[in-house]
């Protein structure tokens, strides 16, 4: 049982100003979106409005129907929508066992279980007594998603994961994703690194100061490569 | 032409980190100059070394014929060079023109006169009504600044730092969080800037960059990747490649199938 | 230029939409005094008639309100306008009640040289502790003014051969008017005095709050990175203010021997730093008549209100301060009949 968010004409900003300026995007059930754009276009702020670290201005966000828009963060989290953030933002002091302990709901988990997140990141098993700050980007990065999982999230928003990772780690948290993918969780995939987000994505969307541009299948996006430079490159 | 502003193999270490590399660049006197480049460039960090917020490691930075490296922000300033800020920093309690006020009576001198009411310093207000109306905010010249729409706010700003008579002025991001509407009001903002007040921008927004930029150099991991007329920038293989990643292009487009 | 269709955060009451059609207007001193200076020349004059109606008592303590309330006053040039939070400005006002009345015994007693003496004195400290102190903002700079007010306060206690120690400096001479002339014994005429001088520096510092600098000391206040990149040099304007502060709280500390002819290092201590902070946040930060309607308030609370509550007036003062501060942020001062109000009134 996949789950879909639809976000309608969502605006939103920082003291005034319009970072989201009626941002309408679908996320199917089970399907992974990339959401790609040069800095400055407000992907960030998107993802924190969904998360509800941002309140919105206007517009809806409802996840199966139930609107979630200006709700408070733990409701939202609560209500199924996880985020994996930005730079991993894992707890540096905690080991690794630690971090994920506090993730889990106080009912125990059903879908994601402590052993079965460490069967997907056996990396993560090997390092479950390490603290947080003696990880490397990469299995940082492993956390963080392992942390969102642990949730129970009927959607998955994805800040950047390749973001500051060497290419060959990259690869390694791509392959997780996919699994995930696999799993049919919704997704939706903020990402910088084209080559990944093109892997992994089966919708292409663009956004350009604070609105959605572009929306279409990954397929029909790389089609066109002059829409692509003027869309993503210079020009 | 003689340049305005030259700075010469600047960089700026953090511990390992070499968040600016190496950066040589001219600015030239009355130029429309724009500094892009993707997240993480070193654009911030250039632009408060160049502002006098951060020091340089290494290298020289020399303001209309003077060196400028080791002096600060406010020394900066009163030799000419003024910035605006990426987060609107004004003075919420005073109305607009005070806003713009306290700038121009800083150069006027009398921002330390005691004796001379803020009433009644003519210079002053003369440079803040040409301000204003150089900004398009004349009428709003009695608003608070909490009344003011971001745009607008962002009006104030260059407004306030044109009234300290700047030879240079250093924009930082002005167009952040401005809708299409309001980014194209700024840019014609900037066009009609005064020629002798020569402009550097740091953007984000490409449509503005080209509509403004005579000039347009390209900072990627620190180092300067590209530098010179918009349309070069364009063409450049370089730096289309910095966009969009490392690979290249044409491994991610693709013909589409069957057509 | 239109204005945007961005909404501005939600007020939307009709006091809102006429703050905003004031703020449309642009302020000027002219709007200024026509408003005001009806209201101050009445209370002036009210409270230049006090000795022809009142008993002595209420001059006496008018008198010592008077002077407290000055040193509120310059306070709140540091605290309301300049953003330079003090709990340590009993320090020059201690300084110069000290330097007031060593000057009356040993020098003249004709009133306007201990004056002198006393402004003299008040910058003097503050120059010294303002190279210090002024570098530091915000919670630092509270601490470091309480610290050094302490200093202060326990010098005076130990530096028994000048100030007379703990137990105060006393035998202070009434003050006399004229240069070797008749000492006053009148309460009246002390009053008098003590209003004229505190009304010339209340007016002095409202000159320099009005100034060009003063709208510098506010930019401070509201951002002072951004005035160091507008190429101000933020310490001189900072440590000037803090000199000018000293100086009339010196001369607020004269005011004070006049009327008690004793100074004991209590005059120094936490208490009365803590008191004219009070009153400049009950009155009302920046506006520097709000501090005197602070002050006349903290004494009626306590002096008056207190007893009847069998002692209890720091509590009730403590309780006062906690709901000024939620209730009215901009202090007493800051209440403004509603134009709605007045609507209402027309249209009945």
């Amino acid at each position: 049982m996949s789950s879909e968010l639809v976000v309608r004409g969502l605006r939103s900003g920082y003291a005034g100003s319009a970072v989201l300026d009626g941002v309408d995007l679908t996320v199917h059930g089970g399907e992974v979106v990339g959401l790609l754009g040069r800095n400055g276009v407000g992907k960030s702020t998107l993802m924190s409005t969904l998360v509800g670290w941002v309140r919105p201005s206007g517009g809806s966000i409802t996840l199966d129907g139930k609107e979630l828009a200006g709700a408070a963060t733990h409701t939202i989290a609560r209500a199924g929508v996880a985020i994996v953030p930005q730079g991993r933002r894992v707890f540096a002091p905690l080991t690794v066992e630690n971090n994920l302990k506090i993730a889990t709901p106080r009912g125990g988990s059903t879908t994601w279980s402590l052993e079965r997140v460490y069967e997907l990141m056996p990396r993560l098993a090997e390092r479950r007594r390490n603290r947080g700050d003696q990880l490397s980007g990469g299995e940082q990065q492993m956390l963080a998603i392992a942390r969102a999982l642990l949730l129970e999230p009927r959607v998955l928003l994805l800040d950047e994961p390749s973001d500051g990772l060497a290419p060959a780690v990259v690869e390694q948290v791509v392959g997780v994703i996919s699994s995930l993918r696999a799993e049919g969780l919704s997704v939706l995939l903020v990402e910088q690194d084209l080559h990944a987000a093109f892997k992994l994505s089966d919708r292409i969307l663009v956004m350009q100061k604070g609105r959605i541009v572009h929306d279409s299948t990954t397929q029909e996006f790389r089609s066109d490569g002059e829409r692509g430079r003027r869309l993503l490159g210079v020009g | 032409m003689t340049a305005v502003l030259e700075c010469t193999g600047i960089t700026k270490r953090f511990g390992q980190l070499a968040a600016v590399d190496d950066v040589t660049l001219t600015i030239d006197r009355g130029a429309r100059h724009a500094l892009i480049g993707p997240n993480g460039a070193g654009k911030s960090t250039l632009f408060n070394l160049l502002a006098g917020t951060l020091r340089p490691t290494s290298g020289r930075i020399v303001l209309d014929g003077r060196d400028v490296t080791g002096k600060s922000d406010a020394w900066r300033s009163r030799a000419g060079l003024a910035k605006t800020f990426q987060h609107s920093s004004l003075f919420q309690s005073l109305s607009v023109a005070d806003n713009v006020a306290i700038a121009a009576q800083r150069v006027s001198g009398d921002g330390l006169r005691l004796r001379r009411s803020a009433r009644s310093c003519p210079d002053v207000d003369r440079c803040v009504d040409r301000c204003l109306q150089q900004t398009g905010l004349s009428e709003r010249s009695g608003s608070r600044v909490s009344d003011l729409s971001h745009g607008e706010r962002r009006q104030l700003e260059v407004a306030v730092a044109l009234a300290t008579e700047p030879t240079l002025l250093l924009l930082d991001e002005p167009t952040a969080g401005m809708s299409a509407a309001e980014s194209d009001r700024f840019a014609h903002l900037v066009e009609s800037l005064p020629k002798e007040v020569t402009v550097l921008l740091i953007e984000h927004d490409l449509d503005v960059v080209f509509r403004l930029a005579s000039r347009i150099s390209v900072l990627h991991l620190g180092r300067l990747l590209a530098d010179g007329p918009p349309a070069d920038i364009r063409a450049d293989e370089q730096v289309q490649a910095a966009y969009l990643g490392t690979g290249a292009t044409e491994e991610l487009f693709l013909p589409a199938v069957g057509t | 230029m239109t204005r945007p269709m961005t909404t501005p955060s939600s007020r939307g009451s009709d006091m809102a939409v006429d703050e905003v059609v004031a703020a449309g207007r642009p302020s000027s001193r002219g709007v200024f005094l026509t408003r005001h200076l009806p209201i101050g020349a009445a209370i002036v004059l009210a409270l230049f008639a006090v000795p022809f109606f009142a008993p002595a008592d209420l001059a006496n303590a008018l008198t010592r309100i008077l002077a407290l309330a000055l040193l509120a006053v310059s306070l709140d040039l540091l605290v309301g306008v300049s953003g330079l939070p003090s709990l340590g400005h009993a320090a020059p006002f201690g300084v110069g009640a000290y330097a007031a009345g060593i000057t009356a015994k040993e020098v003249t007693p004709f009133a306007p040289v201990p004056l002198l003496a006393a402004v003299v004195a008040g910058a003097v400290l503050s120059v010294l502790v303002g190279l210090v102190v002024v570098r530091t903002k915000g919670t630092y700079l509270l601490m470091l003014t309480l610290a050094v007010a302490e200093l202060v306060h326990v010098l005076a206690g130990r530096w028994t051969a000048v100030t007379g120690g703990t137990n105060g400096l006393v035998g202070i001479p009434a003050m006399t008017l004229v240069p070797g002339g008749e000492p006053v014994r009148l309460a009246g005429i002390r009053y008098w005095y003590v209003l004229a001088v505190a009304l010339l520096f209340f007016v002095l510092l409202v000159v320099v709050s009005r100034s060009a600098f003063g709208r510098s000391l506010r930019g401070i206040r509201d951002n002072e990175q951004r005035m160091s990149s507008l190429g101000y040099s933020t310490f001189r304007v900072k440590f000037t203010v803090f000199v000018i502060a000293g100086a009339v709280a010196g001369a607020a500390g004269s005011l004070y021997v006049v009327q008690s002819r004793f100074v004991s290092p209590t005059d120094l201590g936490f208490e009365v730093s803590a008191l004219a902070l009070l009153a400049v946040v009950i009155g009302g930060r920046g506006s520097l008549w709000g501090a005197v309607l602070g002050t006349a308030l903290v004494f009626y609370l306590r002096d008056e209100i207190g007893p009847l509550l069998g002692g209890r007036g720091g509590l009730l003062m403590g309780a006062v301060f906690i709901a000024a501060v939620y209730l009215l942020p901009r202090g007493f001062a800051g209440i403004r009949v509603p134009r709605r109000f007045h609507r209402r009134q027309e249209a009945s």
